[in-house]
């Protein structure tokens, strides 16, 4: 028959000895070590603001074509339809100009008459309402645009804006 | 007509502040022509130059209430043009200097008269003097747009840059001047 404190001491001792040295390497650590290695978190640069102008230069562009194709499909309103087309002349000049002031990039080249070609209503009252919406259209753009710009620009898509505006009433 | 430096005294003004501007466009124009404005929402701080302009901007909505009173005895056949008009200005001034006492200024006071650029005498010289008045709102509301740094100023006063522009359009529609627009509304020179 087995003495009982000689058999609870040697389980006790073994316990001991595996406990010890099994929780520093569960543990992974070395207390009386440097650890070399720092969390660092990093965070992505924003990309950079994205700039409207090119944009409306574009659309700009575009509905300066279709007020074109409008005068030709639509001889009963040419003249009112001539004078909006003599503003938004004027505006994508003053778009193109605030592009190369501030980039020195030049606005790229209008596409050749054969690509310009668009498709308008025949009826005059179809027509008009392309153009006010196209006016209506620009607009938004416009508002939306002057909200994230210099000083200067927010001037000048403003007076552009509220011209639009008034292209809608004057051809309601 | 106007000058922006007017002699106002500094008294507290109880605007209207509604989130859209009552009958503006029913005369002068059948679409809306601005972007709407949430005059109820806190305006808050103002830049020290965007706040002067702000108040230059209400000194001119002050003389063109003020001018289409006087138009409205000479051109009583445009009195709906004129009353939606001046309503529309009424509007503008208000929801303005609501703007001006929430960033801490004082109101801007109306004077008690105006110097005019034009003898009104008949129809159409009324006609150009409000003309005159919507071209130099249009020319206050464009400084304080390229005067702040802040969108919701920058919006409201595109509001009131575009509702000159229209009324100035329409009104030179009115009298068969063409073109009836002009590409840039409010620019000086």
């Amino acid at each position: 028959m087995n003495s009982p404190g000689t058999s609870r001491f040697g389980r006790r001792t073994f316990l001991l000895a595996a406990g010890g040295a099994a929780l520093p390497l569960a543990a992974a650590c070395n207390p009386f070590g440097s650890s070399t290695r720092a969390t660092t978190t990093v965070t992505a640069d924003a990309p950079p603001p994205v700039d409207a102008l090119p944009n409306l230069i574009a659309t700009t562009r575009f509905h300066l074509v279709r007020i074109d194709a409008a005068i030709a499909a639509d001889k009963t309103a040419a003249k009112q339809l001539t004078d909006i087309r003599s503003d938004r002349a004027e505006h994508l000049k003053a778009l193109e100009d605030e592009l190369t002031r501030t980039s020195g990039v030049t606005s790229p080249a209008a596409p050749s008459d054969a690509v310009q070609r668009v498709e308008v209503p025949q009826d005059p009252v179809d027509i008009m309402a392309l153009v006010r919406s196209d006016a209506a259209n620009d607009q938004l753009l416009f508002n939306d645009a002057l909200l994230t710009c210099t000083p200067f620009r927010a001037a000048l898509y403003a007076t552009i804006s509220a011209c639009l505006a008034s292209h809608r009433a004057v051809t309601a | 007509m106007t000058s922006p430096q007017s002699t106002e005294e500094p008294t507290a003004r109880s605007g209207s502040a509604g989130s859209t501007e009552p009958g503006t466009s029913a005369g002068t124009a059948p679409v809306a022509a601005s972007v709407p404005v949430a005059s109820s929402q806190a305006p808050g701080a103002i830049e020290e130059r965007a706040l002067k302009l702000l108040r230059a901007a209400v000194s001119v909505e002050h003389a063109a209430i003020w001018a289409y009173g006087l138009i409205s005895a000479y051109s009583a056949k445009d009195a709906d043009l004129i009353r939606t008009n001046r309503n529309g200005h009424i509007f503008r001034r208000d929801a303005a200097n609501d703007r001006i006492a929430a960033a801490g200024g004082e109101p801007v006071q109306p004077r008690a008269a105006y110097n005019l650029p034009v003898d009104v005498v008949d129809v159409e010289s009324a006609r150009q003097l409000a003309r005159i008045a919507e071209s130099d709102c249009a020319k206050a509301w464009r400084a304080v747009v390229g005067g702040t740094d802040s969108p919701d100023l920058r919006t409201f006063a595109l509001s009131g840059l575009s509702d000159s522009a229209v009324r100035l359009a329409m009104l030179r529609k009115l009298s068969k001047l063409t073109p009836f627009t002009t590409p840039f509304p409010g620019k000086t020179g």
